[in-house]
């Protein structure tokens, strides 16, 4: 037997090996990427705050949120907490071991001015509101409103607004 | 009579080093790579929107967002607490999922969990 009959059997050997052995790798690798934390955190105040505006407890439904969203949920703390007519807000620090995370949630309405409109005819009045954000969010108003500019509307009393997170704040 | 050995040892030394090659070749064609659109993911659960639409079954919301930022065929499945489909947007891949659970919505709790498999190329 030469060198080159060998060759072929251990050539045969290998490949076979390499095909057989292939598919059984699998690496599972676990990734939790910075960007999807900061979302699923704030995610998670926005349904506290409008959880506790229904009446339930903040920190229970936050620590809800966070059980079932994380395998290991993290620590947070928060650093304030204001569930008022005209502002529902929260601000929580999120501590996951290897990174913090502050998230800031509000939603406010300011009466900026009344005013008597007689153009129907008769005195209505209205109110000129300024409603800020975290973030840019679409609102729904009870009452008819008309947009002023980018923060101000002029509204029916009582002026009652709703958001895409849930928030309702009042005047 | 050496001149023949020789050549004989190089060209099984040649054969081993083919058959060494293409094993590495055919293992690295059959190992599965897989992509995890965790960052899509994050992307879609940073819009209200997309939450209120995925909370209220709002399926063709759901689509719009999704079609408006993933470019690659992608699946997205959402399940209730119970691990039953509530409903499949895209088409049936195979692949990795970035999954989430969500505990509700809007005040409303609902646990819901989200996952997305995106057909995307990977990156080397």
């Amino acid at each position: 037997m030469n060198f080159t009959t060998v060759a072929y059997i251990l050539a045969f050997l290998i490949v076979v090996a390499a095909v057989a052995t292939a598919p059984i790798s699998v690496t599972v690798v676990e990734y939790q990427p910075i960007k999807l934390v900061k979302a699923v955190d704030y995610a998670a105040v926005c349904y506290a705050l409008s959880a506790a505006q229904n009446g339930a407890s903040f920190t229970g439904a936050l620590s809800d949120f966070l059980s079932k969203a994380y395998r290991e949920p993290p620590s947070y703390t928060v650093l304030e907490y204001k569930l008022k007519p005209d502002l529902k807000k929260a601000v929580v620090e999120f501590d996951h071991g290897w990174v913090k995370v502050r998230v800031e949630v509000y939603l406010r309405l300011r009466v900026k001015s009344t005013l008597v409109d007689y153009s129907s005819g008769k005195p209505e009045e209205y109110y000129i509101v300024e409603v800020t954000s975290d973030r840019p969010v679409s609102l729904s108003f009870e009452s008819p409103a008309e947009r002023i500019n980018a923060t101000c509307w002029k509204a029916k009393p009582p002026v009652v607004v709703v958001d895409s997170r849930g928030l309702e704040v009042r005047s | 009579m050496s001149g023949v050995y020789t050549l004989d040892a190089v060209f099984a030394s040649l054969l081993l080093l083919s058959a060494a090659l293409l094993a590495v070749t055919v293992r690295s064609l059959a190992t599965p790579h897989y992509t995890i659109p965790a960052d899509y993911l994050a992307d879609l659960i940073n819009e209200p929107e997309f939450l209120t639409a995925v909370y209220s079954g709002d399926i063709v919301t759901v689509e719009a967002y999704l079609n408006s930022l993933i470019p690659y065929p992608y699946n997205f499945t959402v399940y209730d607490s119970s691990g039953n489909k509530v409903f499949s947007v895209g088409v049936p891949l195979e692949g990795a999922a970035a999954s989430i659970t969500l505990a509700g919505w809007r005040g409303e709790s609902r646990t819901l969990t989200l996952s997305l498999k995106v057909a995307a190329p990977v990156r080397p």
